[in-house]
């Protein structure tokens, strides 16, 4: 009826019931809204991808992790529409636009699962700054995920090769312990050791004549002081040579100069290295060498005939210092 | 409705089955002549604005409480129930989406339906029913009112638009009683608790970019089910016969047929919604 | 209907005219071959046992209901050809008295009585008052004392009263009461048939007055019918229905004036 009296709140009841749900819509729309990145600028993207693995529109879309958008629709390519074989599913994303920065060329797409439910969303890695921006429209490339069959059926293959080393590795061992093969002999045999100490006797028998003087080389380098003087002027020319040296002159002095010689000795440490390497994987003659008995008798024998030959040395040394001069 | 129904000569005697057919479909002709007629009355002129404000009182605050306590005490309990399973795959956290999911899209529309329904659908159809049966429907009539624009459209009015209301603030109720759950029994964060709300309603999608298609369900339903609520009380009110029984009669039918009507219109109307809204 | 209800046009008609009128309800037939007239300014009295069709009757002429045949004209217009615009018109020149009162329950007298005024006019606030105190003096009731009072706090004799000031506010040219003293004390059965009379000297109205009190109706009416299974037995003046040679219209004032 019309309207005669002062307002009261009995008339407002239906107002004031009316405004409080529309702040609570308004609220929900809002919170919601943020949850769902809704207000701010979006642009679509879109990502070819093998199986879609359950991704549906409104799954989340990550950029390293952190929630920037949503994935708007998933929809299947037809066969003869497909550009590449096997990308089957086409995805396209909502992105906010304040990341678009992020994302450039280089950037991959990749299905994830989170959380207990396994919810499934969509990764993105951000790009590197020399890779040139994606804009609306343009299609970011995916990576498959993981296939966990897969995974665990490689997985269990390398499980199998790694029983297998540890098998070997223990029945290797327990050769060597039982002192069988060449690195058993060298912990075990004391035959080796023997042989050393006569060698070493030996060599101190010589070493004894030679510091008599009972001529010979050895015998004048100690008591004769010729060798000392033309060493002295050897020494002077060595120190000219050396100034050319020090100034570049000469294959000599380019050696010091440039580091061409450095890089190619190093060069070949690194492959003397890999030689090495090769030999304690047993590979060729010198990896055979290491890892087989035989080589173990050639040694012996031929420490044999050193010491046969030393022996003999001692009897009749001008026999084996043919009259060399030094220089 | 002016004119009584009548019986020209008298027809032959049917089987039963023939003859509930036939009443039912006479009832559904009347029903939705009903509707039909305030559909058209509510687009024309005079349209009684008072009698309007006055039903959205006697309609929305009035169930108000019943609305704010069975929110409540639904939010709770979705929370109390989920958080027994959950608790054993550790999966709290997720009490939040359930609440709200749940909630919003279908217990919030369809229990303060169902409440208001008893509450001022009952209501409407007793105070309809009485003036039916003391003649002051035929009064109005006399008195050059067309009883559907006076009666029926400010009800069917003050159903369609406080029932969402009602709807919104139930909703609104249940997610802070599952809150209080979720924060004093089970010892999350209130904040991780709502952010879960939020994120399983985003998750629906949205339409119009802003407006989260779970909220659109959830306030299409309750607009359908305020118009099914008024609509059904008008029906069996104007249609009493029989004094004050029958006006207890028409209460009764109103709410049980409303109920199931409602119940019904839920499953049909959320198939629809998803088709139309989830692609 | 292009014209007012009550254009100078329609005044040589009679104000109610109902002819060869059958109806039946729910197998029943409740009026068979009713025929009568209404002129204006008359006072007809329709008596009946319980069930005899006399409030249907009523019904009929306010076009709450159709006839199955048969025609009723009011104000000369035929209602099975009106439309429902022109049955309004027509029912704003009608006052109609129901039996149960039929005040608005959720309404205080005052706004029951200028209900009629609210809808057919647009007077101001002010003046509807003016005329709703004027017209519950008519019916001999306090203005100041019932006015913010509501039908359920009134006793029957003065729901009745605010009933028929309801329907004279919009001073129409007919009254029709459905019962009038029905359910009252039989002092304020006499007050209330002093009111209509009253009534019917004051405004000038025509009325037709369904009843079951002989008494009543020999009081109030000019002329008066008695229905019998659905069919008029008589037609004719209170003197005319004493001298009467029907056997059933005897029955019927014996047992009435006895009871």
């Amino acid at each position: 009826m019309r309207r005669s009296s002062p307002l009261t709140w009995e008339e407002a009841r239906v107002g004031l019931l009316i405004m409080a749900a529309l702040a609570a819509l308004a609220g929900g729309v809002f919170f919601v809204g943020s949850a769902g990145h809704v207000f701010g600028e979006r642009f679509r993207l879109v990502t070819l991808m093998n199986s879609a693995s359950g991704l549906a529109p409104g799954a989340s879309v990550q950029l390293a992790g952190q929630n920037v958008g949503q994935v708007a629709r998933v929809e299947l390519i037809p066969p003869e529409a497909r550009s590449n074989e096997g990308e089957a599913v086409a995805v396209t994303l909502a992105v906010n636009r304040n990341v678009a920065s992020q994302i450039r060329t280089d950037s991959r797409a990749h299905i994830q699962t989170q959380g207990l439910l396994g919810d499934r969303l969509i990764n993105i890695s951000p790009g590197s700054p020399d890779a040139p921006r994606l804009s609306a429209g343009d299609t970011l490339t995916s990576v498959e995920p993981l296939d966990y069959q897969q995974v665990l059926n490689e997985a269990s293959g390398a499980v199998s090769n790694l029983t297998t080393i540890t098998r070997d590795l223990s029945s290797l061992t327990e050769r060597i312990a039982r002192g069988e093969g060449t690195a058993g002999r060298l912990l075990l045999d004391p035959t080796l050791y023997r042989r050393m100490v006569s060698l070493s006797g030996s060599l101190d028998s010589t070493l004894t004549a030679v510091n008599r003087g009972d001529g010979g080389t050895l015998s004048r380098l100690l008591h004769d002081d010729e060798l000392y003087s033309r060493m002295v002027a050897s020494a002077a020319s060595l120190d000219t040579i050396t100034a050319r040296v020090s100034e570049g002159e000469g294959s000599l002095g380019r050696m010091v100069a440039s580091d061409s010689l450095y890089r190619s000795v190093s060069g070949a440490a690194g492959r003397a290295d890999s030689l090495l390497q090769r030999i304690l994987a047993g590979e060729g003659t010198a990896g055979r060498m290491v890892t087989q008995d035989s080589m173990y008798d050639e040694l012996l024998r031929t420490l044999v005939d050193l010491n046969a030959t030393l022996e003999e040395m001692r009897q009749n040394p001008r026999r084996f210092i043919p009259p060399v001069s030094v220089f | 409705m002016s004119k009584q129904p009548h019986q020209r000569g008298r027809p032959r005697e049917d089987g039963w089955i023939l003859a509930s057919l036939k009443s039912a479909a006479v009832r559904t002709d009347e029903y939705f002549t009903l509707l039909w007629r305030s559909l058209r009355a509510t687009f024309s002129r005079p349209f009684y604005v008072d009698d309007l404000f006055q039903q959205m009182d006697t309609v929305g605050v009035a169930s108000l409480w019943i609305v704010i306590l069975t929110g409540l005490f639904t939010g709770m309990v979705l929370a109390l129930q989920s958080a027994v399973e959950m608790e054993r795959f550790g999966a709290t956290i997720y009490i939040g989406r359930l609440v709200g999911a749940t909630t919003v899209r279908e217990l919030g529309p369809v229990l303060t339906a169902l409440m208001v329904t008893g509450r001022a659908g009952s209501g409407m159809a007793a105070q309809l029913g009485s003036m039916e049966v003391t003649e002051q429907v035929d009064a109005l009539e006399t008195m050059g009112v067309n009883p559907i624009r006076r009666l029926v459209v400010p009800r069917l009015l003050a159903g369609v638009i406080m029932m969402p209301i009602l709807t919104v603030i139930t909703d609104l109720v249940s997610i802070v009683g599952g809150l209080l759950i979720a924060v004093v029994k089970l010892d999350l964060s209130a904040t991780l608790y709502l952010r879960s709300v939020w994120a399983t309603l985003q998750q629906t999608g949205f339409i119009f970019r802003y407006i989260p298609i779970d909220f659109v369900q959830g306030l299409v339903k309750p607009v359908a089910f305020g118009g099914i609520m008024a609509l059904t009380a008008c029906y069996y009110g104007l249609r009493t016969r029989g004094g004050t029984e029958g006006v207890g009669r028409s209460a009764t039918k109103a709410v049980v047929t409303s109920s199931v009507l409602i119940l019904a219109t839920d499953y049909f109307l959320t198939q629809v919604l998803i088709t139309l809204l989830v692609e | 209907m292009t014209d007012d209800g009550n254009g100078a046009g329609e005044r040589d008609e009679p104000m109610v005219r109902a002819e060869n009128v059958t109806l039946s309800l729910g197998g029943r037939r409740v009026l068979d071959g009713v025929s009568f007239e209404l002129t204006r300014g008359e006072s007809l009295a329709i008596l009946g046992a319980s069930g005899s069709g006399k409030t249907t009757l009523l019904r009929l002429v306010l076009a709450l209901a159709e006839p199955d045949e048969g025609e009723i004209w009011v104000a000369g217009y035929p209602l099975s050809r009106c439309s429902f615009e022109d049955i309004l018109k027509l029912r704003r020149d009608i006052g109609m008295v129901f039996q149960g009162s039929a005040l608005f329950d959720s309404m205080s007298v005052l706004e029951n009585v200028a209900f009629p005024l609210r809808e057919y006019t647009d007077l101001p606030d002010p003046e509807i008052r003016e005329r709703v105190h004027e017209t519950l003096r008519i019916v001999d009731l306090d203005p100041d004392q019932v006015e913010h009072q509501l039908p359920a706090e009134l006793s029957g004799g003065m729901q009745k009263r605010v009933a028929i000031a309801r329907a004279i506010a919009p001073r129409p040219d007919m009254l029709l009461f459905d019962e009038p003293t029905g359910g009252l004390d039989p002092i304020t059965t006499r007050t209330i048939n002093e009111l209509i009379v009253k009534l019917r000297e004051e405004l000038g109205v025509s009325a037709i007055v369904v009843t079951h009190d002989i008494r009543s109706a020999l009081h109030t009416a000019d002329r008066v019918a008695l229905l019998h299974e659905g069919r008029l037995v008589f037609v004719g003046t209170p003197a005319e229905m004493k001298e009467s040679k029907d056997d059933y219209v005897q029955e019927f004032l014996g047992e009435a004036l006895f009871t």
